[in-house]
């Protein structure tokens, strides 16, 4: 896979502990951080979690290239929910930045009810944004330490119908394809004096149309010709196979799912309780202790 | 074994007289600690002085009927209480009260007669339904308090007789040299005369009928600091029951405003409490949850919520201990407000009831408070909400005021803390969960019927599909999106969704052209999701519940326009292709709609609704259905490349 997409998607190598790792084991584990992600509500946690992302992905020395590209694209993330929630904060106190719609301004202005940047919006936005950051570094750190065969292998050993999993490995390997007809359409456009980009959407509009046209359908081609390939050895979806017996997890993967799978339902008991209680369905003055854990750390 | 024996026997009375001396001497610490306690019946109930201030639980009253009160008190420290019911002459009472020191039972029996009248003399007067000092039957009786100078401090003096039939009350009122009369009083039969020495307010009056009322308020004022000693004389006269006399004293020590704020502390306050001023320790401290509209509705349905919403009732209380340190009684104004955090400006949600106008008041909430020297007292003040205010932070900002002074001598600030939630955005993230759950259900169970279905072409033709979706619209999104939306903000969208909406749903609509059956859709989502999963690690929740809201809501989209439906017998006229269209921007509306009430509830963002709006405009609507029709004319090429 080329054309700048393969430094941000190819393993690096898994050379650390979490390449070592199982991919069952990686999947869930990336399952139950999202889960973490979500669930959590303290700034400290977040920053934690997304600390702990942080120290696994140069634990895994994954390269400077890959671990540079990482905080480029966090940094955007992170600046992007900043900017965003910096328009849209909505609770008190509010302190106005820059008022870039004004409410008095015509139609616009009594639509909106004026818009403006707030402060406090940059504060809010940069604490969620930890929530992608981590989320997006664990999600990285996934694909670096992981081969994609041992991805759809992980995830076959998790279940997933082998249709899908047939299906995925095509597409897989339709994507440097796919690539090169843009790469040889695009060189074609160039040469004639055609652009990608342009500020026009229709234009744009237009181009990309008449770059994704010959693309696809020369594409369209060759899924025939495979299609009739994979047809002429027999194959059929909804037969049943054989499948592998699954690799046995070592000690050490088993203590890991299993603290891992433990404290996120604990993690997710624990919100759920707490906030049963904040909108006052289910008060249990027993659990007062959990409600505090919950409201102040969690 | 001998020595066994008499070190057991030993060890025995060790213990005995070890429990035998904790015993006594926890008698006798409780035997000492519980006070004196002294019973004074007055019209209406009974008051009781404790020697030392006590953390009192319950009390209790039996009459020899039996139990006539039974109150509890929730520890809070009294040194005098007071008890109404309505006592008969002549009758014992037992008195019950469990204390942080103890049990104690007292038994008190009631005066034969009732008290013929009551005289009350108070400065600062604050209000006829203040409770009335034990003292107030008494023949003499002596008060001090605290007063700042230059401020008009209300007094009055308060007559009741008990007893039916005439009673001629006549009176003077005594006030030193260097004490203004700002306001005199205004009832008939009074004469103010001004003096070098003093001022003497003459009043007369005749009450008849038993409980009835004599006021005569009037207001003073010291323009200078010290003190001041006023003097009530009373006189009573009933027929054939002689001439009553009674004397009144207030010592009024006039200080300066910056004294009387350091006299009067606040010990503690707490938000939410209960009516009694109990904090509500199931809610966290100062914050406010508020519920949203639906929970209220639904309380009512099951009748635990009152029928109406009445904005009069509080919604919570607050309270606050205050603590007067000094030697007189001092009687304050305490007034509290919620305002925003950064500008003295109260908001439209907390503002109070204002019984004038029928609406609400930019006003702070006002109580009286009169403290004895060195009494800590509870005082409880309402909150009030006509409207769910703005989650956020807020100034709770109490005052206390002393009587007849506008300026406060003291000002407190606590943070408040409201949360709400959006019921809107859960709705649609729990109906999110419950699609992604059916979808996944619905696609275990009939897996099998799906996957039969399908031709191994198709299969094909829909991971050519997935990976050119992927390279078109992922990647971009991926790389791009970031650079965009850093440079852009939540505008962005409008940029990012030509890839994601226009061109992804141009070869949806021809993929879904070319293999016109329920499940297309479906696999081409999952593979979709898969790509995503390997090439970025997006085996997220959130992308699970995207994922399966999209399927669903595609799916339904596609088979109720018809084209999956009908299959190939699908008429692919402009009509035809219009109600598509429609029916895949509503789809897609929904998605996005999802979509961003996810991102609300789970990342705790927040989205302007005029930005909802215009995401569902411009992405859902706009570029849907403009790409149906791309779909459309893409299409005919494939149907012509496939002969």
């Amino acid at each position: 896979m080329g054309y700048g997409i393969s430094s941000l998607t190819r393993q690096a190598g898994g050379r650390g502990v979490v390449g070592r790792l199982d991919a069952r084991v990686k999947i869930i584990g990336l399952l139950c951080v999202s889960v973490y992600a979500v669930a959590l509500d303290s700034a400290v946690a977040l920053l934690v979690l997304f600390a702990v992302s942080w120290i696994l992905a140069c634990v895994e020395r994954v390269g400077w290239a890959k671990l540079r590209l990482l905080v480029f694209l966090v940094g955007l993330t992170v600046w992007g929910t900043m900017f965003s929630q910096s328009i849209f904060y909505f609770e008190e106190p509010r302190t106005v930045l820059v008022t870039l719609v004004s409410p008095e301004t015509p139609l616009i202005g009594g639509w909106t009810g004026g818009i403006s940047i707030y402060r406090e919006g940059f504060r809010h936005g940069a604490v969620q944004s930890l929530r992608f950051a981590s989320m997006m570094t664990f999600g990285f750190l996934f694909c670096w330490s992981t081969g994609p065969g041992k991805m759809l292998s992980g995830m076959l050993q998790l279940r997933v119908p082998y249709v899908l999993a047939f299906m995925t490995v095509t597409a897989v390997r339709f994507i440097p394809a796919v690539m090169d007809e843009f790469a040889t359409v695009i060189l074609a456009m160039r040469m004639r004096g055609g652009k990608i980009f342009s500020l026009n959407p229709a234009r744009l509009l237009a181009n990309w149309l008449k770059l994704i046209r010959p693309v696809f359908i020369n594409c369209y081609r060759r899924s025939n010709i495979l299609s009739l390939s994979i047809q002429s050895r027999a194959f059929q979806p909804a037969a049943a196979r054989t499948t592998a017996e699954g690799g046995r997890f070592t000690r050490g993967e088993k203590v890991l799912l299993t603290a891992v799978l433990l404290s996120t339902a604990a993690l997710v008991l624990l919100k759920i309780l707490h906030g049963l209680y904040l909108w006052d369905i289910l008060y249990v003055s027993r659990l007062r202790l959990i409600y505090e854990i919950s409201r102040l750390y969690l | 074994m001998r020595n066994a024996k008499r070190t057991i026997i030993l060890g025995i009375i060790a213990f005995i007289a070890g429990a035998g001396v904790f015993a006594w001497y926890a008698a006798a610490v409780k035997d000492e600690a519980v006070p004196e306690v002294d019973v004074k019946f007055i019209p209406g109930g009974a008051w009781l002085s404790f020697g030392s201030p006590l953390r009192l639980e319950t009390v209790e009253i039996r009459s020899p009927d039996g139990v006539i009160v039974s109150q509890r008190l929730n520890n809070i420290e009294k040194e005098n209480l007071w008890l109404a019911f309505d006592w008969r002459s002549d009758t014992t009472y037992r008195f019950r009260f469990s204390s942080n020191q103890g049990t104690l039972e007292i038994k008190a029996e009631s005066p034969d007669n009732d008290y013929a009248a009551a005289v009350q003399f108070s400065a600062p007067f604050t209000s006829i339904a203040e409770q009335a000092a034990p003292g107030i039957f008494e023949d003499k009786m002596e008060e001090s308090s605290t007063a700042v100078e230059n401020n008009e401090l209300t007094s009055a003096v308060v007559v009741t007789v008990y007893r039916q039939g005439e009673t001629v009350v006549t009176g003077t009122v005594s006030i030193p040299g260097g004490v203004r009369v700002a306001v005199p009083p205004r009832s008939a039969g009074t004469s103010v005369v001004e003096g070098e020495d003093e001022t003497v307010i003459r009043f007369g009056t005749t009450l008849s009928v038993a409980y009835e009322r004599f006021y005569l308020p009037f207001s003073i004022q010291a323009p200078k600091t010290g003190s001041y000693r006023l003097r009530a004389e009373v006189t009573l006269e009933r027929a054939g029951e002689g001439v009553s006399l009674f004397s009144r004293e207030v010592t009024v020590r006039v200080v300066e405003q910056e004294s009387a704020g350091e006299a009067v502390k606040v010990v503690d306050t707490a938000m939410p409490v209960g009516v009694s001023g109990i904090p509500l320790r199931r809610y966290a401290e100062d914050t406010l949850y508020i519920q949203p509209a639906a929970f209220r509705k639904l309380g009512r349905l099951f009748g635990v919520e009152p029928k109406y919403t009445d904005y009069r009732h509080p919604f919570t209380y607050q309270s606050l201990v205050l603590d007067n340190t000094g030697t007189g009684t001092i009687a304050l104004l305490v007034s509290s407000g919620i305002y925003f955090m950064d500008r003295d400006v109260m908001p439209e949600a907390f503002r109070p009831p204002d019984i004038l106008t029928g609406g609400t008041a930019e006003a702070a909430v006002t109580v009286t408070a009169v403290l004895q020297p060195g009494e800590e007292s509870t005082v409880v003040l309402p909150v009030y909400l006509s409207s769910a205010p703005r989650p956020g932070e807020y100034r709770r900002v109490l005052r206390l005021i002393p009587m007849g002074s506008a300026a406060p001598v003291a000002e407190y600030e606590f943070p408040v803390y409201v949360r709400s939630m959006n019921p809107t955005a859960w709705g649609f993230t729990l109906f999110a969960v419950f699609l992604s759950v059916t979808s996944a259900s619905v696609f275990v169970l009939r897996f099998k019927r799906i996957v039969a279905g399908m031709r191994v072409r198709w299969l094909v033709i829909i991971s050519l599909y997935g990976a050119m979706t992927f390279v078109v619209s992922n990647l971009p999104v991926r790389i791009f999106g970031n650079l965009v939306s850093a440079l852009l903000g939540p505008f962005s969208a409008f940029v990012t969704g030509f890839f994601s909406e226009l061109l992804y749903w141009t070869l949806l609509v021809s993929l879904v052209r070319s293999i016109p059956r329920p499940g297309t859709v479906t696999f081409a989502a999952l593979v979709r999701y898969m790509l995503n999963g390997i090439m970025f690690g997006g085996f997220q929740l959130t992308d699970i519940l995207f994922t399966g809201t999209g399927i669903v809501a595609k799916e339904a989209a596609f088979y109720a326009s018809g084209l999956t439906r009908r299959g190939e017998g699908f008429n692919w006229s402009t009509p035809a292709v219009i109600r598509l269209a429609l029916c895949l921007s509503a789809a897609d509306a929904f998605i996005t709609l999802t979509g961003l009430y996810l991102h609300m509830v789970l990342f705790r963002l927040y989205f302007a609704d005029w930005y909802i709006y215009m995401t569902l405009g411009v992405n859902s609507l706009l570029y849907t259905f403009a790409a149906t029709f791309m779909g459309w004319r893409f299409s005919e090429r494939l149907r012509w490349e496939d002969g």
